[in-house]
């Protein structure tokens, strides 16, 4: 039967995001053991938590919370050893997530398969599927030797949670924290939030709304920002509006910024270069507001509006705020 | 203080890639092929660091005969020497052999730090500093949005899906840099006319030892398709209540929740 180790991430008091996305991923394919690395006391209900999302066994280790990336490295080619030759090892394709997989496949010589979209069987190979160049190619790929290991991208909808039968039970695997150099040390105890409010992350929102330089002031753009919290969504912006110091770089969806697959994405004034279009081609649904027909955004459009962001907006945002 | 800075070939962002669906790989040989905008920022990021600590700043890529221009342009805005990995067996390589490729070459170089972009814009795996810093045991500072040294350590604030988080690494030390580090130095012709001067070393898998190397990728290619172009929907001229419109459309999409904050 295949066999997948699925790395969920640190356990700082609660579950890494995503967790439900990698085991029922995994568990649809086969047995999935998931690994965890614990920062502090191992909660009691880790195991019945981890059976309900698909879990058939449950590694953990304990993490220092001020070590980055190798007490994880460490952990997950421990796993790998304990499990003897799964079929595959995934982990999210979060920063970190990403990082410690690539490490993890150097150390245990396998092969590494970045920010896969799927995973497929095809006579007991795991097939990974990517979309590359802003989703305008699909890519299937598979390793030629050793384990695969695997960055899962993350999923707006989550395919039906599969539970495990039988009881599973959380074993402890002890990693030598000396096994390898540490990568970084973390100073502070949390991230500082990038945003002024609390707004999800751009890579992984349901919702993006961003702005373009077609907001015309740094002043209009916080209507992108208002909309964004209308619809509790991530705000976005175009390298135009970047550019024109409308906001921080960090929000930059792009070929050379963030590339979001959000279930909407609303483009505000934003001319739609094919930089940019890169970023966000493979959202499900767009929505796009210019005041310039010709506008290339509009190719993609679900539905497109030829029209003044400053008064469309506020209209959007009163009519949103009305109904819920 | 050696600085070592990671630098690649990418088809350019603004014109349309092709890949190759025979091939199942981007054809690096077609026109149009740029230094990637991130390793500008790293190269800049050095420069910096280069202005306060002094030392050398010593530009790596692997690739064709064509990466050569990406490594003359960086020599013309200011790196010291050159070292171009070229060897038709390495074409092709996955993440992995190029990390080690790169491993082998930045051991030879004996950097204190590597600086290198943290996704290209062609792969976008964002893998390989993280395994250049596995192979070699080095630390790894990476998806830094700033770079400082402070009291022998590489510092800055790495940046993830959280936040920011300021983080330390020990030299030796493997850095990436995102988009909000460092701005674009251009060459001018005076940096043209220097970087004739400056040193470009053209090393193979013999020179790096690494004729072990033969394994070859990891990975395989199984197919490559192209994805159909999005149709566009309804364009429509506001003629009043537009915003109406949206949030009708945004109401009738199945599964779609949101929560106004």
């Amino acid at each position: 039967m295949t066999h997948i180790v699925v790395f969920l991430g640190r356990h700082r008091g609660a579950l890494p995001d995503g967790s439900a996305h990698l085991l029922s991923t995994a568990a649809n394919l086969g047995r999935a053991t998931a690994v965890l690395a614990v920062e502090g006391q191992v909660p009691e209900t880790l195991a019945e938590e981890l059976a309900a999302l698909g879990a058939s066994s449950v590694l953990v280790g304990l993490a220092d919370p001020t070590v980055g990336l190798t007490p994880e490295v460490a952990l997950l080619a421990a796993a790998v050893e304990h499990v003897d030759r799964p079929d595959a090892v995934l982990t999210p394709s979060t920063v970190d997530g990403r990082e410690i997989a690539a490490r993890t496949a150097i150390r245990i010589n396998g092969s590494y398969h970045s920010d896969v979209v799927d995973l497929s069987l095809n006579g007991g190979r795991v097939l990974a599927r990517h979309e590359v160049f802003g989703g305008s190619y699909s890519v299937q790929s598979t390793g030629t030797r050793g384990v695969p290991v695997l960055s899962l991208r993350s999923a707006a909808v989550q395919d039906e949670p599969a539970r495990s039968s039988g009881t599973v039970s959380v074993e402890m695997l002890t990693v030598d924290p000396m096994g390898s150099a540490t990568a970084f040390r973390l100073s502070g105890d949390l991230p500082e939030s990038t945003g002024e409010l609390e707004r999800p992350a751009l890579g992984s929102a349901t919702i993006v709304v961003s702005g373009g330089r077609g907001m015309g002031t740094a002043e209009n753009f916080l209507l992108v920002g208002d909309l964004a919290d209308a619809l509790g969504g991530a705000v976005g912006a175009s390298r135009a509006a970047v550019e024109a110091g409308f906001c921080a770089r960090e929000a930059q969806v792009g070929q050379t910024g963030a590339m979001v697959s959000p279930k909407v994405y609303i483009a505000l004034g934003i001319s739609g270069a094919l930089q940019h279009r890169m970023g966000m081609q493979t959202a499900d649904r767009i929505v796009a507001v210019n005041k310039d027909p010709e506008a290339p955004i509009f190719e993609l459009a679900d539905l497109g509006i030829v029209g003044d962001v400053t008064t469309v907006v506020p209209q959007l945002i009163d009519a949103l705020r009305a109904a819920s | 203080m050696t600085i070592a800075v990671l630098v690649k070939q990418v088809p350019d962002t603004a014109a349309a890639r092709v890949m190759d669906t025979t091939l199942m790989a981007l054809d690096r040989s077609a026109p149009g092929a740029v230094l990637d905008e991130i390793n500008e920022r790293a190269l800049a990021v050095a420069l910096g660091l280069k202005e306060n600590l002094g030392g050398d700043i010593v530009v790596l890529s692997m690739g064709p005969e064509k990466a050569a221009d990406v490594l003359r342009r960086c020599l013309a805005v200011g790196a010291d020497s050159a070292v171009h990995i070229m060897d038709s067996a390495l074409a092709g390589s996955d993440t992995i052999q190029t990390a080690r490729v790169l491993a082998a070459a930045l051991q030879r170089v004996n950097p204190d730090i590597v600086i290198a972009g943290a996704e290209s814009t062609d792969g976008s795996s964002g893998a390989v500093p993280a395994m250049i810093a596995e192979v070699t045991g080095w630390g790894q500072a990476t998806f830094l949005s700033a770079v400082r040294w402070e009291d022998g350590m590489v510092r800055g604030d790495r940046m993830d899906e959280a936040g920011r988080r300021p983080i330390s690494a020990q030299t030796p030390c493997v850095v990436s840099i995102t988009e909000a580090a460092g701005e674009p130095k251009y060459p001018n012709l005076k940096g043209i006319m220097a970087a004739k001067k400056k040193p470009l070393h053209i090393w193979d898998r013999t020179e790096l030892e690494l004729e072990g190397l033969a394994e070859g990728p990891a990975t395989e290619v199984l197919a490559v398709t192209p994805r159909p172009p999005r149709t566009s929907g309804v364009v429509r001229v506001d003629e009043g209540s537009a915003g109406l419109e949206i949030a009708a459309f945004l109401k009738e999409i199945e599964g779609l929740e949101w929560r106004s904050k």
